[in-house]
């Protein structure tokens, strides 16, 4: 239904190695999740313009907030996921699947950049993770 | 077990030194990816390839100023490096408890860079300590956390199933932090293909009679069951954190 949406109707899957099996990590996102298209775009302001001109130059690139939440040890969750960075240079990528409401898709490949794993104090241990856009965002 | 954990379940240990004794507020671990822009005439989109370099950052946050043995001022007050040749540190840390078979990490070699004490007005005095990590982590499993043993033992009765063999070899870390009376102290790895048949597979040098880590790695196949035998001489005490990576 067209409209408005909360947290609760968004969801996240990721792959759990590249290009392996998407898993489905809602429930260990803590701080949401953010999803970025750009375009580039080159400055085309001349000579007697009086207002400045930007073009698209047919680039685009994107952005995923960095994930953030619940450490677990349990099997297909988030340690097994993120522990092992993608570090080949032939790797395939890893899948990232969003979805906000109204079966609006966010379908984007990346690549994982970083893991860490953080304690403390009377809290319980989470993750952190920096996934890096490789190719277009594609929305369906 | 698998599940969620919190500060209460973390280890901490450099050079056989139990840092948790100084009660730090934080423990965090990044492992890195470095990337390339990859992109090209012709692309419609940024597009990034990793380019096979790693790195690691360790970082500790705030832990209490404690001149007793084995404690942080002793465990960091003359370990930074002067030399191109100083010797790095053996680190091993878990954020999982210490039943054997859950996740931890080895650190392949670490320095520290600084160590920075603070006498605060009102106040506890504090010790922080700067880790720069040279080498890879090694995402690992317990295999062993015993304390204060007296006798030798071993844990083949209840020991870790990878659920098959490994052909790429092993790394395991042994930390020794409580090391008192005995006048020998050897650690063993062990593997079995059927949980009952065991042999050695990565065996420690003596660690002598005061604590200590070591890291070592073993190449070509490992099988699927892993245990630890502690073997002493004398009479005395021994504490041990041990994990191993099939690499």
């Amino acid at each position: 239904m067209a409209g408005k949406y909360g947290s609760s109707s968004a969801s996240v899957t990721y792959e759990d190695g590249p290009g392996g099996t998407a898993r489905n990590i809602s429930q260990f996102l803590l701080n949401g999740i953010s999803v970025k298209k750009l375009s580039s775009m080159t400055s085309t302001t001349a000579l007697g313009d009086s207002a400045t001109e930007e073009t698209p130059i047919g680039m685009t690139s994107g952005e995923v907030a960095t994930l953030e939440g619940i450490w677990s040890t349990t099997s297909n969750e988030t340690h097994a996921i993120f522990n092992a960075v993608d570090d080949g240079p032939q790797d395939d990528t890893r899948e990232m699947v969003v979805v906000f409401g109204d079966s609006k898709t966010a379908t984007i490949q990346t690549r994982l950049a970083s893991y860490e794993v953080l304690a403390s104090v009377d809290d319980i241990t989470k993750f952190r993770a920096e996934v890096v856009v490789t190719g277009a965002v594609v929305w369906s | 077990m698998a599940g969620k954990y919190s500060g209460q379940n973390v280890k901490l240990y450099v050079d056989g030194y139990d840092l948790l004794g100084s009660n730090p507020k934080g423990l965090n671990v990044k492992l890195s990816s470095a990337m390339e822009d990859t992109t090209g005439l012709g692309s419609s989109a940024i597009e990034q390839s990793p380019v096979g370099l790693t790195s690691v950052e360790l970082t500790q946050e705030g832990a209490i100023f404690d001149t007793g043995t084995a404690e942080i001022h002793a465990a960091m007050v003359s370990s930074l490096p002067t030399t191109p040749q100083a010797t790095a540190r053996v680190v091993s840390l878990g954020f999982a408890g210490t039943t054997r078979g859950v996740p931890a990490y080895g650190v392949e070699s670490t320095f520290n860079t600084e160590y920075e004490v603070i006498a605060e007005q009102g106040g506890l005095t504090k010790a922080n300590v700067t880790y720069n990590v040279s080498g890879a982590l090694n995402d690992s499993v317990v295999v062993e956390y015993a304390t204060a043993k007296t006798a030798d033992w071993n844990t083949e009765s209840s020991s870790v199933d990878n659920s098959a063999s490994s052909a790429g070899g092993a790394v395991a870390y042994q930390q020794t932090f409580l090391l008192t009376g005995f006048s020998a102290f050897v650690g063993t790895v062990r593997d079995s293909p059927n949980d009952s048949a065991w042999s050695d597979l990565i065996v420690f040098d003596d660690e002598g009679t005061t604590i200590g880590a070591q890291r070592k790695t073993v190449a070509g196949s490992c099988d699927r069951y892993l245990s630890y035998a502690g073997n002493v001489t004398g009479t005395g005490t021994v504490s041990v954190f041990v994990t191993v990576e099939r690499t």
